[in-house]
C-alpha cells in the first residue's frame, strides 16, 4: 500500500505465478477511499476461468469502465462483485465488508443494473419503482424523485413493455438509484441506444457521480469508456490485462483506446 | 415490508393477467355444472376443489417462476436486499389467496354445507399449502418454460389423479405407494370433511405441514445456490 494525497492507495500485485505474457497486468491505483475491493477474482465455469485473477480497488466518486471483447468476462466479473455469482477463489469487499456475510447491509448500498434493463413488462414504470422502493426499505416518494431525476417522470402510468429500449434504460437506471445507492454496477448501459440518447445516459451517469455514486461499468463503446470513465480496465479471456486512465492507456499503448484494445487483446493472445 | 412490497407486485401483475381470470371462469364452470345436479353432483366436490386448486395454483406458481427466471427478473430481485424465501413466500400468497377465494365459491355453489367444515377447511388450506410449495419447487428447478413443459403435465397429472383417486383402498402394490404419499392425508381431509367420514385431523395436517415446511426449504436453498452458481 503506498500513500498518495495522504490516503492509501492500494497497488495491485501481478500473482507470483503469473506467466510472462501475463506481466501487462496492470496496477491499478485510486486516490481516494476504496469503495469497492477485489482481490484474486476467479471463477471456473466447468474448467474455464471465466474469471482469472481479477484485482482492482475502487475510490468514491469514481468511474471505472471495464470494456473487452466478448466473452472477455466483463458481465462475469459485475455478477461476481454484485453477489449474483459466487467467486471459486478471491474476496470482494464493499466498504471494508464481505457482501456474502453482508448480504442484506451491501445490496442495501449498492444498485445494480442488468444488461436489457430487466422491467416488469406487465407493470406499470411506476409500479416497477414502487416495487423496488418497497424492498430497499426507501419511502414511496424515492420512486417518483429518481424517475424525475431521469427524466422519464411522464412515463410513469405506462407499461414497463411498451417502453423503447432508451426509455427502458433510463427507468432501469432509475429503479437502479432510487435507494441512493453508494456504488453502482452499470451493465452495457449504453447497448442498443441511439447516440443521442447514449449521451443523455451518460449526463445522467455523471450527475450521479457528481452526488458521490462510485461506478463499476461494462461496455463495448470505446467513446463511451473515454469520455466518462476514470479508468478503464481492459479484460480478456478473463484477465485484466490494463487498468489505466484513458490518457495514459493511449500514452501507452497507441493514439486512440481502439489501437489500445486491439495492442493489449493481441497481446494477450 | 419486503414481503408486503413483493405480494403487491405481484397483485398488480396479476390484475392484467387474463389467463388466471380465464381459469377461475372455467373452473367456477365446471364447478356449476357439478353443482346443478344435487343428487351426484354433490359428490364430486372434493374432486372438482382438488383439480382447481392443484392445476390454479400449481401452474401459477410454476409459470411466475419460470417466467421470472427467463426474463432476467429473478436476477434483478437477488440484488435487493429481498430474501429467496420472501420471493417464493410473495409468489405463493397470490396463488393462496385466489385458490381460497375459488375454493368458497365453489363450496357456495354446491349449496350444501359440508358435514365436518373444519376437516374440509384443514383440506383445502393443506392442499393450498402443498400445491404451492411443489409448484415453487418445481419453478425454481425449471430452466425455461418451453423445456419444462415436458415433465410439468405429468407432475400435475399425477398429483391430481394420486389426489382424487383412493388408490390405497386398491388393495394394489401401487396402493401400498400412495398411502405414504403426501396426497393422501389431503385426499382424506377433503373427503371427510364433505361427507363427515372420521379422519385423523391433527396427524394428517403434522404430516402435511411437514411436507409443505420440506419443500418449501428446498426450493429456498436451491434458489440460493443457483442464485450464486450462474
Amino acid at each position: 500500500m503506498d500513500k498518495v494525497n495522504g490516503a492509501e492507495a492500494t497497488m495491485v500485485s501481478v500473482p507470483s505465478t503469473a506467466t510472462a505474457a501475463d506481466n501487462i497486468v496492470p496496477e491499478c491505483e485510486m486516490d481516494t477511499q476504496p469503495v469497492l475491493e477485489v482481490r484474486n477474482l476467479s471463477i471456473n465455469f466447468g474448467g474455464l476461468m471465466a474469471v482469472d485473477d481479477f484485482n482492482i480497488t475502487i475510490g468514491r466518486k469514481e468511474i471505472v469502465g471495464l470494456i473487452g471483447p466478448n466473452g472477455a468476462g466483463k458481465t462475469t466479473t459485475l455478477r461476481l462483485v454484485a453477489g449474483l455469482a459466487r467467486p471459486t477463489r478471491g474476496q470482494v469487499r464493499v466498504a471494508g465488508l464481505d457482501p456474502w456475510q453482508n448480504a442484506r447491509e451491501i445490496r442495501q448500498q449498492m444498485g445494480v443494473m442488468l444488461d436489457g434493463g430487466l422491467l416488469y413488462d406487465g407493470l406499470t414504470v411506476l409500479e416497477n419503482l414502487l416495487l423496488f422502493a418497497g424492498l430497499f426499505g426507501a419511502p414511496l416518494r424515492a420512486a417518483r424523485d429518481a424517475l424525475e431525476r431521469m427524466g422519464v417522470a411522464d412515463l410513469q402510468d405506462r407499461l414497463a413493455g411498451k417502453l423503447s429500449k432508451g426509455q427502458r434504460q433510463r427507468v432501469a437506471l432509475a429503479r437502479a438509484v432510487l435507494h441512493g445507492p453508494r456504488l453502482l454496477y452499470l451493465d452495457e448501459p449504453t447497448s442498443g441506444l441511439d447516440p443521442a440518447a447514449a449521451a443523455d445516459l451518460h449526463g445522467l451517469i455523471r450527475t450521479l457521480r457528481g452526488q458521490g455514486v462510485t461506478i463499476l461499468l461494462s461496455s463495448h463503446d470505446m467513446a463511451e469508456v473515454e469520455t466518462l470513465c476514470d479508468r478503464v480496465c481492459f479484460l480478456n479471456r478473463g484477465r485484466l490485462v490494463a487498468c489505466e486512465t484513458p490518457a495514459r492507456l493511449k500514452e501507452t499503448h497507441g493514439p486512440s483506446l481502439t489501437d489500445a484494445f486491439i495492442q493489449l487483446t493481441r497481446r494477450a493472445w | 415490508m419486503r414481503f408486503i412490497s413483493l405480494v403487491r407486485g405481484e397483485f398488480w401483475a396479476l390484475k392484467r393477467n387474463r389467463r388466471v381470470v380465464t381459469f377461475m371462469l372455467l373452473m367456477l364452470g365446471m364447478a356449476a355444472v357439478y353443482a346443478l345436479d344435487a343428487q351426484d353432483g354433490a359428490n364430486f366436490l372434493p374432486v372438482v376443489l382438488t383439480v382447481s386448486i392443484y392445476t390454479g395454483v400449481w401452474q401459477m406458481t410454476v409459470t411466475s417462476l419460470v417466467e421470472e427466471k427467463e426474463r432476467g427478473t429473478l436476477e434483478a430481485l437477488l440484488v435487493t436486499p429481498a430474501r429467496p424465501l420472501e420471493i417464493i413466500g410473495a409468489k405463493a400468497a397470490v396463488g393462496v389467496l385466489l385458490a381460497a377465494l375459488m375454493s368458497a365459491l365453489i363450496v357456495l355453489l354446491f349449496r350444501q354445507p359440508p358435514q365436518s367444515p373444519v376437516v374440509l377447511l384443514a383440506g383445502v388450506g393443506l392442499a393450498i399449502g402443498f400445491a404451492t410449495a411443489s409448484g415453487a419447487l418445481v419453478g425454481i428447478v425449471a430452466r425455461d418454460m418451453k423445456t419444462s413443459s415436458f415433465y410439468r403435465t405429468p407432475i400435475l397429472a399425477l398429483l391430481v389423479s394420486a389426489t382424487i383417486i383412493p388408490w390405497q383402498d386398491s388393495g394394489w402394490a401401487v396402493g401400498e405407494v400412495m398411502r405414504w404419499t403426501p396426497t393422501r392425508p389431503v385426499q382424506e381431509l377433503l373427503w371427510g370433511g364433505w361427507t363427515g367420514a372420521p379422519v385423523p385431523l391433527a396427524q394428517n395436517c403434522a404430516v402435511m405441514l411437514f411436507y409443505i415446511a420440506l419443500l418449501l426449504a428446498v426450493g429456498a436453498r436451491i434458489l440460493r445456490q443457483q442464485a450464486t452458481s450462474r
